[in-house]
Formats: C-alpha cells, structure tokens, sequence
C-alpha cells in the first residue's frame, strides 16, 4: 500500500460487491464511491470498532497483508466522498481488493485458506480480549491466491468470563463441514455456497454417514454429536444463555482449547494434495513439451508487446501459462470449471506468491448475481466486464470444449471473449480433425464440419484484427493472436 | 449481527467448555500443590 498512514488507522475491511452486501449487519454499511470503498460505522459499533483499531494483534496482520488496510476519514472528507454520515457515525475507507470472488468460485484449498485465516484472527485477538462474533467465508477476499480478513465488523469486545464462541457452530457449517464433504463426499464448494449462504447443516450430512462411521472423528464430533444433541428440543432458550466461567483466565483457557481444537479438524478435513480429476494429468505432464512452449513464448510475447495490466485466463488448467502471465507483472485472474486442477493452480500462485487468482468458474455457466434482492454477490460476468474488462484474454485449448460440449455457437462465443476483452485476446483454435476434438465428439463431427480456419477468422473478424497466428508444434491447432478493434 | 449458534453445536460446545474448564482448575491446583512441594524459598539473607 503506498499510502502512509497512522498505525493506529489501519484495520479491517467489509465484504466487497455492492453497497446491498453489507445491510445485514446493523453496526454499519458500505458504499462504493467510484473506486472506493467507504465505511459508515454508527454509534452502536464505534467502541468495538475502536477496540479493533487500536489493536496490536490487528495491526500486525495489517502490516503482513492478512487484513485488509483501512484509514479514518473525517466527516468532512466522507461527505466529499459522497456519503452523508448523520451525528456521531463514523468514515473509514478501505483498500479496495482488486477482483471480489465469493465461496462458490473457490476450490477447497482456497476454503481452507480462508478457514485458517479466520482462526488465526480469532487466537490472535483472544489475549487482547476481542472475538469474532461471526466466522464465515463471507468475510474473506483473495489478493491472488492470498487471503484478507475484510470484515471490520466481525471484531467485537469479549465477555471477559464468557467461555462460549457463539460463531463456532457457523464456522463449522461454512467451512468445516463443506471442506469434510468435499474430502469424503466429492461435493465441490460450489455445490454448498450456490445452494446455501450458511454453508451446510451437520444433520444435512448426518444421513450419508454410516453407523461405524459416525463414531470416527472428524466425523463424530462435527456431524454425529451436533445431530444428535440438536434433537433435544431447540427451542430450550436456556441453552443459549450465557454461562459466564468464575475467571477470565478460565474462560480464556477454554476458548484457546476450542480453536486449537478446531484447528486439528480443520487438518482432519483439509484437501488432500495431488488430487485426481479428468483434467488433472495435465498437470503430471511435463511442462516443457514443445506445443506448450510455443504457447509459453507467446504468452511471453504478449507480454512483452501489450504490457497487460490485467489478464483474464480461461481454462486455466493448473496455470502454467497464467503463472508466466503473472511473472510478467500481470495481474490475473484464472477460471476453469474443475476444482482439483484450480486448486493446483492456487498451490502453484500461493508458492511463487503470484499476482494470481484461481477460481472454479465455467465459462458457459459462469456465477450468477446471488444473495438478497440478486444484490449481494455480483454476477461473474459483471465483475469480469467491470471497467472494460481484462487487458488481455487467453483462450488456450478450450473453445472446442464449449462449441462440442456445451454446443455455444462460435459466434456467441466470440462475442463473450470481445465483452471480457478489453485489448488483445490470444485464442486457440482447434480444428475437428484433432485428436482430442473427436474424443469430445464422441462420433458427431459432422456436426461441426464447417469449422474451420477460414470460418473462424471471418467469425472473429467481428470484434478482432489479428496480429499473428502460431501454429502448434505437432498438431494442426493455431493460436491467435487478436488485438480488439 | 446474528448469527445462528447451532443448537447441538452450542450444547456440545457447552459440555466441553465444563470439561476443559475443570481440567483448567485441576491442572491449577496440581500446580499450586508441585509448587507448594518442591519450590522452596530462599533462605533471609540469601543463602547461596
């Protein structure tokens, strides 16, 4: 952050995504002003809010990139800014997190990121005395394949004797139990969080247990006991009233066992690494063959040429030529419908610490605008098409899966790669004779005999003007390279 | 802003909570009784 500000400004955030994300929470709200992102904080949240400002804890993971940064405003400032905050409310302005993405475009890895920053922030703060009253994925962003903690909120002032962590319940349904069914069940996070914003309910998967293994961690103490205890009657208020231990040591002794503890079911859950998908020997293959070469080179040339600031990638695949984007100095986002190699792919970014944001995104289906009123959670197309899209597109062996599969007409397609395209798009061409073409067409050429090169320049002349084509070493694909007109 | 508690998770929660809190008070009184056994103090004077 180039800014310089006073330590004790700098702090927390708020989910990103339009100014109707935040009216859950009565403490404050949120308002995008062109570019940046305000806070108004009324009188009933400024003691937590000054509580989590003045924090130590808080302004080490600040510093280390773990929360995202945020500075007061004065009221003056903030009207400027185009709020309008009423007497006693307070303005803070958060860093903007350049592309907002959400559970459902996550692969399990980056959940369980997500799940390990939420408890290092909740131990971090217990020695000061501060919580979080809730934990959900919701309150997390990625900076590339990094974490950030953005919900200022979120920090609120402890019950010094209050041994309970009332947020654990949604820790658990919101990333716990989504990364368990996962790991044993297969269910993608995208099939959780598109369903449910809470994540899922134990006794939801209580029923795909059986009997020797509800008795096994992790999946006794995270589905078996909660079921059956949340059978007794729910609505016995007594149970939700506070029972205060006699010392505040004791009850901070009790909260540190409860996030150690849910720190080891978190390892009892987390993804296994090298998973196996359809797509996933890609990444086992070598990466230096001389048809991924080519492509690596003109990536590198693209690079070179255009200089893109931003870089969209889809059908990323574990990332190998969105990382040689990154390394270049561009900021990337990559999408591909298949979780494992995403999730390979944000391995690949977390370990070089590039400029790189793998989601689970299929371009054919891609997220839809979720949450309250369709408000809350933008569409992906929305976010991707933001301020004119991406500098640069790739396209790398993937439109045959969308003209065969999901049998999207070249055109359209054309059409959507011009939408997201904001300069140059660099797209492969795969003519029906390919081998992997037919494996996808499973013995219906004929109905794309008409594509071809000739077909799929008239159709791109549309929207590009070519720059170059590159043939692929060994087979009879071409590469484009396509400058937007 | 509220959240739901999970009332099975909240009781289980409730139920460890008791546990390691009584675990919290014997390992305390263990370790007065360690203390109170084998730290002797210092003699007046300093008697190295």
């Amino acid at each position: 952050m180039a800014r310089h500000l006073p330590a004790e400004t700098r702090a927390g955030g708020r989910r990103i995504g339009g100014a109707a994300a935040s009216f859950r929470d009565p403490a404050g709200r949120v308002h995008f002003a062109g570019d940046r992102v305000l806070r108004v904080v009324g009188a009933a949240g400024a003691a937590d809010l000054d509580a989590f400002l003045i924090s130590p804890a808080i302004s080490r993971l600040a510093a280390e990139g773990r929360i995202v940064v945020t500075w007061g405003l004065s009221p003056e400032e903030g009207r400027a800014a185009g709020v309008a905050p009423a007497s006693g409310e307070r303005v803070l302005e958060h860093e903007r997190i350049p592309f907002p993405s959400y559970p459902y475009e996550w692969p399990p890895e980056m959940l369980d990121a997500a799940a390990r920053l939420t408890l290092d922030l909740a131990d971090a703060l217990l020695a000061e005395g501060l919580g979080l009253k809730d934990a959900t994925p919701y309150n997390v962003l990625f900076r590339g394949p990094r974490p950030v903690f953005v919900d200022v909120l979120s920090v609120e002032r402890r019950e010094p004797r209050d041994p309970i962590w009332l947020a654990a319940a949604q820790l658990q349904r919101t990333f716990l139990l989504p990364l368990l069914a996962a790991r044993h069940f297969g269910l993608p996070p995208a099939m959780v969080f598109q369903a449910s914003r809470d994540g899922i309910e134990p006794e939801a998967l209580y029923g795909l247990l059986g009997p020797m293994r509800r008795l096994r961690p992790p999946f006794l103490g995270l589905i078996a006991l909660p079921t059956w205890l949340g059978r007794r009657d729910a609505g016995d208020s007594a149970a939700y009233r506070p029972r205060l231990a006699h010392t505040p040591d004791r009850a901070r002794y009790v909260l540190a066992f409860l996030y150690r503890r849910l720190r080891r079911t978190l390892d009892r859950v987390a993804p296994v690494r090298d998973r196996r998908s359809a797509w996933s020997h890609y990444a086992a293959a070598p990466e230096r063959t001389p048809e991924l070469e080519a492509k690596r080179a003109l990536v590198q040339a693209v690079m070179d040429e255009f200089h893109p600031r931003t870089v969209l990638d889809v059908g990323c695949n574990t990332g190998y030529l969105s990382a040689v984007a990154a390394r270049a100095g561009a900021r990337v986002v990559a999408i591909d419908a298949d979780p494992v190699v995403v999730g390979a792919a944000w391995h690949r970014a977390a370990h070089e610490g590039l400029d790189l944001l793998p989601l689970v995104v299929d371009l054919t289906r891609p997220s839809p605008a979720l949450g309250w009123r369709n408000r809350e959670c933008p569409a992906f197309l929305d976010r991707a098409q933001a301020g004119g899209g991406f500098d640069a597109t790739f396209f790398f062996a993937v439109i045959h899966h969308m003209l065969v599969t999901e049998r999207i007409p070249l055109a359209e397609l054309l059409d959507l790669a011009a939408a997201l395209t904001g300069r140059v798009a660099v797209i492969e061409f795969v003519p029906p004779d390919d081998a992997l073409f037919r494996r996808i067409t499973r013995g219906r050429e004929r109905l794309h005999a008409d594509l071809t090169a000739a077909a799929f320049e008239a159709a791109a002349a549309r929207h590009f003007e070519p720059v170059r084509v590159v043939p692929v070493p060994g087979t009879a694909r071409l590469v484009y390279l396509l400058r937007k007109r | 802003m509220y959240i739901d508690p999970g009332f099975g998770a909240l009781l289980l929660q409730g139920l460890l909570a008791g546990l390691i809190g009584a675990g919290f008070v014997l390992r305390q009184r263990i370790g007065s009784l360690w203390r109170a056994i084998f730290r002797r103090k210092p003699a007046p004077g300093g008697d190295e």
